[in-house]
């Protein structure tokens, strides 16, 4: 679903006349004197070290599993300072005004009962778990882990696309990415002061250890993956490596009395905090979906007896919720007593009526969203949809109005990327990941995810995505060195 | 903090399909050699022969050509590919536990299998599996902590090398029997176990009886089945530490004293019947393993009074 914006992207390196940014001057340089034949064989480099270091996804083609490389450009992608700043500023606050959300309505629900935001939409989340009210979560965190999708629109300003607050994926690859252009590329990254991003998995353990149920001097944590078919088990095991922390599958572990054990070679041994990248609904065949053969049963159960932690937190769905996006300016409002500073992009919820006539008059121009699902699944763009599909997507929406929100396109920035030696213009979106302990922080930059084809807005790695490198410069005189 | 049973399993496996790889590489090539120089005693069951000593099932007639090939690729019996792909995926799955130097020549190994055939030269093919998985194995013990990872690695090789290398004498024996003390046989014998030169130096000519006598006995070369299972049951004794006599020490034990104990010979003159009382044993020892680390079920009481004490213990502190 290859389609363009109707007004010019903005070009996060190049200026309207063809002039690199001032950030991105030194990088331009040195890219123009490497030649055609030079770029290709490190991008040739870049591929055989993510085969060899055996950095692959797994997609299931006709019910059988290909390994394939994440596509990767060589060219990285700056941040400057400032708009750093904004960017991190903006993140935290936005995660904890959620992790406030999450909290209070699975607890008291203040933001309910005083109207803030209308409960008929938030009780009506598929993501809400009625079960889990009245259970309050180790410190007061929920999401322990955020991926928030970011886009630039045509004046460069940074919007909110969507918040991932379940089990998002992809930090692997920034510190992946990271690793193998320092090894193929080391010339990049002369007269650049490029923020680290390696401390990511060290906070994270220091988090997860955070989380111990009890008084437990030395607790042990664990990484619940769905195992070697999931197409993100590259990141679980490469997290779990770096964090030094038991990689587990659901067989491993086993509920006795509402404690959790895992099966080892001397017998069952406790285990205290669970970061789990399993489905919520997958998680317990107990409570969830009977069939799941990747989970725990009896897990839940120890999570509601206090007996374990388990990050991200169950119910988390609800927030993530597309028509609760909309939400969070006034989440953020109501809990933080601050404006958003980085905006949404604006929305329409069908459950709203008026909202629902404006989208239903105006479905050409218009991307439709189903609010539960992710990686664009279930989406209509209106500009490069048919008639028929528009119409199907009309009688959708009027019969379950709750399910859908609507935002007009939003033209993703681009920036130049490497095809067979040569540079072509690719839109790209950007996952930061912001983790909650103690404190709140951001990993220096994120995941940039490039559309592979001309024009397309579509940058998830399930659909054809790759991504680059991502460089937030530190110091101002590096800036300085940078723009010289 | 004691193994997952999954990953200590997976580790027995990765090593126990390495050590597959790189015997199946080497009898191969090995074979591969004997058939072009030497004409047989019986030449239409050189390959059939061949084939049920790599563990396929008794076939009548085999070609040079289709017998290389089953043994190189095909993954409907034990072959190079299927080997290195199943420690490939082991290593994948139990990746956190080993070192990243040697999870990426497995990866590597795997690549260039899968992209390379052997039409560049049979010999070089499986000299470069065999050097790398001689690699691997000692990245295995320079890169990893000597741990109970490490032992389960280890286990899983040692303990298939003493049935690879039991089971190749025992055949030769069998096959041999009426060759001799031919020296040119016995000679691809023992390089198909890599012992040819450690031979050489240790004993003084190459004869039906010292050669059976040397893979299966020798307590100095690592290439014997005695010395591999001795190394199986030091792992065990390694893993288990302070806790000995579990049912796989015990398996292990009497395993390992057959070796010790048994006379030559006897052996020598009647290999099946030592193949016979290997393979029970061998038996014992798999399922000992099973049960004690593999799958196992039990919550220890301390675990449970442990977690109940806690609390108090913390309050009275």
């Amino acid at each position: 679903m290859g389609i363009s914006s109707a007004v010019r992207p903005y070009d996060e390196m190049l200026e309207e006349s063809g002039r690199p940014r001032a950030v991105y001057r030194r990088l331009h340089r040195t890219l123009l004197r490497a030649g055609r034949s030079d770029l290709a064989r490190r991008h040739r480099l870049a591929q055989r070290a993510f085969r060899d270091h055996g950095i692959t996804f797994t997609v299931s083609q006709r019910k059988v599993g290909i390994e394939r490389i994440f596509p990767f450009d060589l060219i990285p992608r700056i941040i400057d300072p400032p708009q750093w700043s904004r960017i991190e500023a903006g993140l935290k606050q936005r995660v904890t005004a959620l992790n406030h959300f999450l909290e209070d309505v699975y607890g008291e629900q203040r933001i309910l009962r005083q109207g803030v935001v209308p409960a008929e939409i938030v009780l009506s989340s598929a993501g809400f778990r009625r079960e889990l009210v009245g259970l309050s979560a180790p410190h007061g965190v929920r999401c322990h882990v955020a991926g928030v999708d970011l886009v630039l629109d045509h004046k460069g300003e940074v919007h909110v696309l969507e918040d991932n607050l379940r089990t998002p994926s992809g930090i692997s690859y920034v510190l992946a990415n990271r690793q193998v252009l320092k090894r193929i590329y080391p010339e990049l990254f002369v007269g650049h002061d490029v923020l680290p991003v390696d401390g990511y998995t060290h906070q994270l353990l220091q988090n997860l250890r955070w989380l111990a149920p009890g008084r437990v001097d030395e607790p042990t944590v664990v990484l619940l993956t769905p195992g070697i078919f999931n197409s993100a088990y590259f990141e679980h095991l490469f997290l779990a490596k770096q964090m030094g922390i038991e990689l587990v599958e659901g067989s491993d572990l086993v509920v006795d009395q509402d404690h959790v054990f895992m099966r080892t070679t001397a017998g069952l041994r406790p285990v205290h905090v669970i970061y789990r990248r399993v489905d919520d609904d997958f998680l317990d065949p107990v409570t969830g979906r009977t069939d799941s053969v990747i989970g725990v049963p009896g897990l839940v159960n120890a999570y509601r007896a206090g007996k374990v932690s388990i990050a991200n937190g169950l119910g988390n769905a609800v927030a993530d919720d597309k028509a609760v996006y909309a939400l969070v300016p006034q989440l953020i409002r109501y809990y933080l007593g601050e404006e958003a500073i980085l905006p949404n992009v604006p929305t329409y919820l069908c459950a709203r009526q008026q909202e629902r006539t404006y989208v239903l008059e105006h479905l050409h121009e218009l991307v439709v969203k189903t609010v539960g699902e992710s990686g664009g699944h279930g989406m209509l763009i209106g500009p490069a949809s048919t008639a028929g599909q528009r119409e199907r997507m009309r009688r959708r929406i009027q019969a379950r109005p709750r399910d859908f929100v609507a935002q007009p396109v939003v033209s993703l920035s681009v920036q130049p990327a490497l095809f067979d030696g040569a540079l072509a213009s690719r839109h790209q979106d950007l996952r930061p990941f912001v983790l909650t302990g103690r404190e709140v922080s951001v990993t220096p930059g994120g995941l940039t995810r490039v559309a592979l084809r001309a024009g397309s807005l579509v940058v998830n790695s399930s659909q054809g995505g790759g991504s680059r490198d991502t460089w937030v410069l530190g110091s101002p005189g590096a800036r300085d060195a940078a723009a010289e | 903090m004691p193994l997952l049973s999954r990953v200590a399993t997976t580790l027995y496996v990765f090593g126990r399909e390495l050590e597959s790889a790189e015997h199946l590489a080497r009898i191969l090539r090995v074979h591969s050699e004997m058939s072009l120089d030497r004409s047989q005693p019986r030449p239409s069951r050189f390959w059939p022969a061949f084939l049920e000593l790599a563990g396929w099932p008794a076939t009548r007639s085999a070609r040079r050509e289709k017998a290389i090939g089953l043994a190189l690729g095909d993954t409907a019996g034990p072959s190079l590919a299927r080997s290195v792909e199943a420690a490939r995926q082991a290593a994948q799955a139990v990746r956190p536990s080993l070192s990243t130097e040697v999870f990426e020549q497995v990866n590597l190994l795997y690549w260039r299998l899968r992209e390379t055939g052997w039409e560049g030269g049979l010999y070089d093919h499986l000299h470069q599996v065999e050097l790398t998985a001689q690699l691997i194995g000692g990245l295995i013990d320079d890169t990893m902590a000597h741990d109970e990872a490490w032992n389960f690695v280890r286990l899983g090789k040692f303990f298939v090398r003493a049935a690879g290398v039991t089971r190749l004498v025992v055949r030769k024996g069998i096959e041999l029997a009426r060759a001799g003390d031919d020296a040119v046989a016995w000679s691809s014998v023992l390089r198909c176990c890599s012992s040819f030169e450690a031979y050489q130096i240790r004993r003084p000519a190459v004869t039906r009886a010292e050669a059976i006598s040397f893979l299966l006995f020798d307590r100095a070369c690592p290439r014997s089945a005695g010395f591999s299972v001795a190394e199986s049951l030091l792992t065990v004794r390694r893993i288990d530490g302070a806790e000995s006599g579990r049912p796989p020490h015990r398996a292990l034990g009497q395993l390992a004293a057959l070796f010790e104990y048994a006379d030559p010979a006897e052996v020598v003159r009647a290999p099946a019947a030592f193949g016979s009382r290997v393979d029970r044993l061998a038996g014992e020892v798999a399922r000992a393993l099973r049960e004690a680390y593999f799958q196992p079920i039990e919550v220890a009481n301390w675990v449970i009074e442990g977690l109940s004490r806690q609390p108090q213990q913390q309050q009275q502190a």
